[in-house]
């Protein structure tokens, strides 16, 4: 007996339709992939399970998961398409790989950039970087990270390579002993 | 050369729901006859990930359940042991690691 998904209610929340469901095993768009990636409770892991807060106004800092989740996944959809308008494409979604970025993207004239996505809630530049990411990004040319402002409701994206960072400054944040 | 992981859902028939237990247990799920899922089956590579939904449409516990990553390409049911009941009904096994469950679908 064939399932029947009348109304399909859940599925339509993550943008899946009846028919895909029925099929057994179909994939999913990108924009299904971050709706249902959205109700899983870790958002990407950083390098070494450390959970980076983003910037919110007023020159804070928020931990809450939910709202960390939301500004990374509209962060990272803000960047790819910023990334795609000016001819780069996506080689390598590194978000789950702990190496220090978040995607390695191509572009036709043969460049590669490594690319570590920062999103925020406030609309000034700032964000926090694991030690992973200042370990790779500070030396490697190629990397670049592109910090999202604003990233859910009116995103903005600012590209920074590691001499940017410099400019910006480097603080640290928080200190292990032992 | 396959550089982008693919993620699908996979669904598992309300009247199969039981089965989820077995799956977890056997780190396998079963794909069955339907020609796309069967495509699809075949495409599968290791680390593609797969959202488990449980059919259903309103009925209590249906919805998102998990997500699982393969931990190989999917292997002929003919050739391998389904675990399950019923298993000539289903076309492929696909091998795989739990990421996460959750506590309750959505």
């Amino acid at each position: 007996m064939t399932d029947s998904f009348p109304n399909n209610q859940k599925g339509s929340r993550f943008k899946i339709q009846n028919t895909a469901l029925q099929k057994g095993l179909m994939p999913v768009s990108d924009e299904s992939r971050a709706l249902l990636e959205a109700r899983f409770a870790s958002t990407r892991p950083t390098d070494d399970g450390e959970q980076v807060p983003v910037a919110i106004g007023g020159g804070g800092w928020t931990s809450d998961q939910d709202l960390i989740r939301t500004v990374e996944l509209a962060a990272v959809a803000a960047v790819r398409e910023f990334l795609a308008a000016e001819g780069w494409r996506e080689i390598r979604d590194c978000q789950r790989d702990g190496c220090g970025y978040a995607f390695i993207f191509g572009h036709g004239d043969g460049r590669k950039r490594l690319v570590e996505v920062k999103g925020a809630s406030a609309d000034e530049v700032r964000f926090q970087l694991t030690r992973l990411e200042h370990q790779v990004l500070s030396r490697d040319p190629s990397g670049r990270i592109y910090v999202v402002t604003t990233a859910v409701n009116a995103p903005q994206v600012h590209v920074l390579d590691w001499m940017a960072v410099e400019e910006l400054g480097i603080k640290p944040a928080s200190w292990q002993v032992g | 050369m396959k550089i982008h992981r693919q993620a699908y859902v996979f669904c598992l028939d309300y009247e199969d729901a039981s089965n989820w237990e077995i799956c977890k247990a056997k780190g396998l799920v079963g794909v069955r006859q339907n020609p796309q899922g069967q495509t699809h089956a075949r495409a599968i590579r290791k680390g593609d990930v797969l959202y488990v939904w449980k059919g259903g449409a309103g009925k209590p516990g249906s919805g998102l359940i998990a997500r699982i990553t393969a931990s190989g390409p999917a292997m002929a049911a003919v050739k391998t042991e389904v675990p399950w009941p019923d298993p000539a009904l289903f076309a492929y096994v696909v091998p795989f690691d739990i990421d996460q469950e959750l506590a309750t679908a959505i």
